[in-house]
């Protein structure tokens, strides 16, 4: 019984681990308001600085644009109502950004 | 029960099979488009009064620059890079249409950008339109272009974005290049999709 609960665990943890989901996704709401999710599941305001992490050799980012404009994050453009995934190689990146009001500025930190 | 059991590890064998199918798509080095995007295609004039379009055209890739000609640092280094990209692909490198396009279309007459372009390499291909072909192509690639402060109405910069794009020969949006990934990731990818 306790053997099958572990390998149900096990599977699981496996499973969790190796399902392909973006290592980090931003959702452009109504009115252009960012919000980032990383690979955890925590979301948090889109700040300034956008730190991807992860494993192998590349990063997913995944947009999300809920805002009946286009956007553009320093590199990632998104069309309205719609979604896009990236696959970037670890570096630095900058560009404008259309949801960063204030400074228009946003620095893609891929490690 | 035995059946069970054997099913189970069948399923598990199947599924990693399918991820590794997954895993061995073609990989590119600049930031891939996942799932590649379709591009409308534009038409513009060249000098010599023919026409340009950016369409498809079966196996021939194109890359595209958004950038101006007074440009000071991101445009000559972008088009230095290409002509390393192209010196690398060899003869392959006349299968690629290198294109410039300018985001000054005020100052940028379809000479000066086509010009500008072949002082780096006679290949290039450098276009300017006009207003409404140039704020079309650029929401079109998702190219954003500011206008500075001036002295005067003629001198002035324009802040823009700097990544070079990659359209295959499906006209669909496979990849981008951010100012400063090198030109090695361009030449090698532009190996992969010829």
């Amino acid at each position: 019984m306790h053997y099958r609960a572990a390998a149900i665990t096990v599977g699981a943890a496996v499973i969790w681990f190796s399902w392909p989901r973006p290592d980090a996704q931003i959702r452009i709401a109504l009115g252009g308001i960012a919000t980032l999710t990383n690979a955890f599941g925590l979301t948090s305001a889109l700040g300034d600085t956008l730190r991807v992490g992860g494993g192998g050799a590349r990063r997913t980012v995944r947009v999300i644009n809920a805002d009946t404009l286009p956007h553009v994050l320093a590199m990632f453009s998104v069309n309205p109502n719609s979604q896009q995934d990236f696959s970037v190689p670890p570096g630095v990146y900058e560009g404008t950004c259309s949801v960063h009001k204030g400074n228009t500025q946003l620095t893609v930190l891929v490690r | 029960m035995c059946g069970r059991r054997m099913r189970t590890p069948g399923i598990l064998l199947a599924a990693l099979v399918s991820l590794a199918a997954c895993a061995s798509e073609r990989q590119l080095h600049g930031v891939m488009i996942d799932p590649p995007r379709e591009i409308a295609s534009f038409a513009f004039t060249l000098p010599s009064g023919a026409a340009m379009n950016t369409a498809p055209e079966a196996g021939r890739p194109m890359v595209l620059f958004f950038g101006y000609t007074h440009c000071p640092d991101v445009c000559p280094t972008t088009l230095a890079d290409w002509k390393r990209a192209a010196q690398k692909l060899g003869k392959d490198a006349a299968r690629v249409r290198f294109v410039f396009v300018s985001v000054d279309p005020e100052r940028d007459t379809p000479a000066a950008a086509d010009r500008y372009a072949k002082q780096f390499d006679t290949t290039f291909v450098g276009v300017s339109g006009d207003s409404t072909t140039t704020a079309r192509i650029m929401n079109e690639f998702g190219v954003a272009a500011a206008r500075e402060s001036g002295t005067d109405s003629t001198n002035y910069s324009v802040s823009h974005s700097g990544s070079a794009f990659l359209v295959d020969a499906k006209g669909r949006l496979v990849a981008m290049y951010p100012f400063g990934i090198g030109w090695e990731a361009l030449a090698a990818d532009l190996k992969t999709v010829l």
